[in-house]
């Protein structure tokens, strides 16, 4: 009789430890998914920069994290003091300690499906502008980036892993506009 | 009596020693911190208002009615955001020299900056704001600035 109790106050004790434990966890699941930004899933690694650029008066970055490397580049999710999520792009071969290029938005992810870093140019004797590169973070619900013509053809078209994309197209192309593509293969919004 | 007077004394000047070297060690720290703000001052343009139609400051070397430029300099560095949206708007904030322009998009309610080394430009250019496309209707205010060292900020 002794021994039964016993042995249902440790197998009751062992759930509710079990059961302390699991919720503990979950907790912390959800606090960790909560950092990253919504409409972009990928969470990346955090990372420490060595820069200020931008950050001027007293903005400072309080948390960058590594989305991907593609392409020579690094992209950022960067989380500024003043709470502004901004993204950024870095040479891959830095050591993750310098930013080159940044973006911050209203309006991405959760309105706007890219948040675009394109490189837009001329040479000359050609003056009119084309994408030179397709640079630049996108939202879950965009599967892949290209570039267009005026015609509206696809010149080139990338695919956005870990809510990233990066293709380089040259000087001779003649893409004009970026646009983001859906899932099915369809132009998410109107070409930029 | 005297060696306790003494040893006094001894406890007074590695206090003081000790107070010193805090203070130098955070006047370093502190200069090491201001720095690069007071240097970014060091080749700074910026640039407020609407376009296009504004007459350059220094003159533009592609697209002279719609542009903004800076003067030529060794820039590490180009910011700009939209200031008042009235409408969808986009500009091309980057980098020209007289046969090279290079840039990024910034449309309503974005802030970006980039670098020569990301437009794959030599740094000694001008820093340029291009209302984009150039036959735009719309027109809104945009901030630009450009440094040779430091941040850019609004």
């Amino acid at each position: 009789m002794y021994r039964r109790r016993v042995a249902t106050v440790v197998a009751v004790t062992a759930a509710s430890i079990g059961v302390v434990i699991v919720a503990a966890l979950a907790a912390g699941r959800v606090v960790s998914s909560a950092s990253a930004s919504p409409g972009i899933s990928w969470r990346g690694t955090p990372v420490k920069l060595g820069t200020r650029m931008f950050t001027g008066g007293n903005v400072r970055i309080v948390q960058a994290w590594l989305l991907a490397k593609r392409g020579g580049l690094a992209f950022y999710r960067l989380e500024r003091s003043d709470g502004r999520n901004c993204f950024a792009t870095g040479k891959a071969a830095d050591f993750l300690r310098r930013i080159n290029a940044f973006a911050c938005s209203d309006r991405f992810p959760e309105t706007q499906p890219l948040l675009d870093l394109s490189v837009i140019g001329a040479d000359r004797p050609e003056t009119s502008l084309r994408v030179i590169a397709l640079i630049g973070f996108a939202a879950d619900s965009v599967a892949s980036v290209g570039a267009v013509d005026d015609a509206g053809q696809i010149v080139a078209r990338t695919p956005v892993v870990h809510n990233v994309y990066m293709l380089h197209l040259g000087e001779d192309t003649r893409a004009k506009r970026v646009q983001a593509f859906g899932d099915s293969g369809a132009p998410l919004g109107a070409p930029r | 009596m005297t060696s306790r007077a003494d040893s006094r004394v001894g406890e007074s000047m590695k206090r003081a020693l000790s107070f010193l070297l805090a203070l130098a060690a955070a006047t370093f720290v502190f200069a090491l911190e201001t720095a690069p703000s007071a240097l970014a001052d060091f080749g700074h343009w910026s640039w407020q208002g609407m376009l296009p139609g504004t007459p350059s400051q220094f003159g533009c070397l592609w697209y002279y009615e719609t542009e903004t430029c800076s003067g030529w300099n060794n820039w590490t560095f180009s910011d700009a955001k939209v200031g008042t949206v009235v409408s969808d708007s986009d500009y091309l904030a980057g980098f020209e020299n007289y046969n090279t322009i290079r840039g990024v998009h910034v449309y309503s309610g974005e802030e970006k900056g980039t670098t020569p080394e990301a437009m794959y430009m030599n740094r000694y250019s001008k820093a340029m704001t291009l209302k984009y496309p150039y036959n735009y209707a719309a027109a809104n205010e945009v901030f630009s600035c450009a440094v040779t060292l430091g941040a850019c900020y609004f």
